[in-house]
């Protein structure tokens, strides 16, 4: 018995609801989903940047909400899309220096779901470049961006903690079923 | 009983000849186990151009419940508009629409901005993409008498079916030009300090591009709850939840 066997899809569709627990006011977010070789953007845009968001100081939570709507053609599992989040901070002068980076996987069971990634970003190395980095807001940023996507060496460079992202996810996955994936874990 | 004579019983196979099949044998052949994949509707010859034009629904019923809003904000009108994309048709209810006015209660505990205000929509669609999102708007009167947009937010409703309730954070507009331009709109000769900014088009807040260019301040949330129940999407090949039935 002949079967056209349709190609899987994925949507995600939600929010990059906002941040917390970083030690700055104003944030603004460039965040990217990644994918692997055998994945196609169907439509949707897989990148954006927010709102540059001033948060009260009473406030423990910065909001930015931004919304996405991204639908995918899948051959393959490998390269389920990956979030890729890049924190940018304000001074009161103006300056844009980076606040933290950040990658998650996006779950694989459909439904809705609540991401948060961990935020951290390289230290200043030496102590006058710690106090260049408090005083003057100077902050080394990545040039290659590329490592932090695979899991090749990260040449044991010093990277502190900042703050978390959160991102409200909605997975819809189609045809996956066809071809013998159980992507469920209740039955 | 299916005719031997007429060689529906082929070298090849047993029901060679489709037109031939009884229909009591063929059911007592679906449901033994060992058949239960080959004869599934879920791997049956499924080709989309070859199926009959047909959609499947979400609907949408909820109410905006309250709104928390710190400072002196007070006196809000509460309006919610579903935006979503172009592939999506309204079959059912309506799209926007305003509540009342609500004033924070007199006592010292009474902080919240209750509206308690029903909505119910039927979208019919034929993709997933450009899911509906809820955009909350809350005006309050000038001194002139005129409507002041106080506070804007949106959210995607939840693609799973259930009941939710979702606090949307509400931003209210910032003084500068960038955002008037991003608007487009704006009222000349505006005696506040803020300016006073009409939204005619609800879309703008729902969509993602050109939000880097605003500057916006967080003030305060309002708290939707809502049920979706969907129709045909599993028929389609959508999954949308993790519990199989």
């Amino acid at each position: 018995m002949s079967q056209i066997i349709n190609t899987p899809q994925v949507h995600l569709i939600g929010e990059v609801k906002g941040a917390y627990g970083f030690e700055t006011d104003r944030l603004f977010c460039k965040f990217n989903v990644r994918v692997g070789h055998n994945w196609t953007l169907l439509s949707g845009k897989d990148a954006g940047e927010t709102y540059e968001e001033i948060k009260e100081e009473t406030e423990e939570y910065i909001i930015w909400d931004h919304p996405f709507d991204i639908h995918y053609k899948a051959k393959t599992i490998r390269g389920w899309p990956k979030f890729f989040v890049e924190v940018w901070q304000i001074d009161s002068e103006g300056r844009y220096s980076i606040s933290g980076y950040g990658i998650a996987t996006v779950p694989f069971t459909p439904g809705q779901h609540k991401m948060q990634i961990k935020c951290w970003r390289p230290r200043p190395q030496g102590f006058w470049k710690r106090v260049a980095s408090r005083i003057l807001g100077i902050q080394p940023e990545l040039q290659f961006k590329d490592m932090l996507l695979s899991s090749a060496e990260r040449f044991g460079f010093e990277a502190e903690t900042t703050g978390t992202v959160e991102i409200d996810v909605g997975v819809i996955v189609k045809d996956f079923q066809l071809h013998g994936v159980e992507l469920y874990t209740e039955i | 009983m299916v005719d031997q004579s007429k060689g529906a019983f082929d070298a090849d196979g047993m029901f060679a000849d489709e037109d031939n099949i009884d229909d009591e044998l063929a059911v007592g052949e679906k449901l033994k186990e060992e058949n239960y994949y080959k004869y599934h509707e879920n791997v049956a010859n499924y080709d989309p151009r070859g199926q009959p034009y047909s959609y499947f629904y979400i609907t949408i019923m909820g109410q905006v419940e309250f709104g928390e809003f710190g400072g002196e904000l007070d006196g809000l009108q509460v309006h919610y508009a579903f935006v979503a994309g172009e592939d999506w048709g309204v079959s059912d209810g309506v799209a926007m629409s305003s509540g009342q006015y609500g004033f924070k209660g007199q006592g010292s505990k009474l902080k919240k901005i209750i509206w308690n205000l029903p909505f119910e929509i039927t979208y019919r669609t034929m993709t997933p993409f450009g899911w509906p999102q809820i955009v909350i708007y809350c005006t309050s009167k000038d001194t002139k008498g005129e409507d002041k947009v106080e506070a804007y937010g949106s959210i995607h409703v939840p693609i799973q079916p259930g009941m939710h309730k979702k606090a949307i954070r509400m931003f209210s507009p910032l003084e500068s030009n960038s955002f008037y331009e991003f608007f487009g709109f704006f009222k000349e000769g505006s005696s506040s300090n803020k300016g006073t900014v009409h939204l005619d088009a609800p879309e703008l807040i729902a969509r993602a591009d050109g939000r880097e260019v605003s500057r916006v301040k967080a003030g305060g949330k309002v708290t939707v709850s809502m049920q979706i129940t969907q129709r045909n999407m599993e028929r389609h090949g959508y999954i949308t939840t993790n519990n199989k039935k």
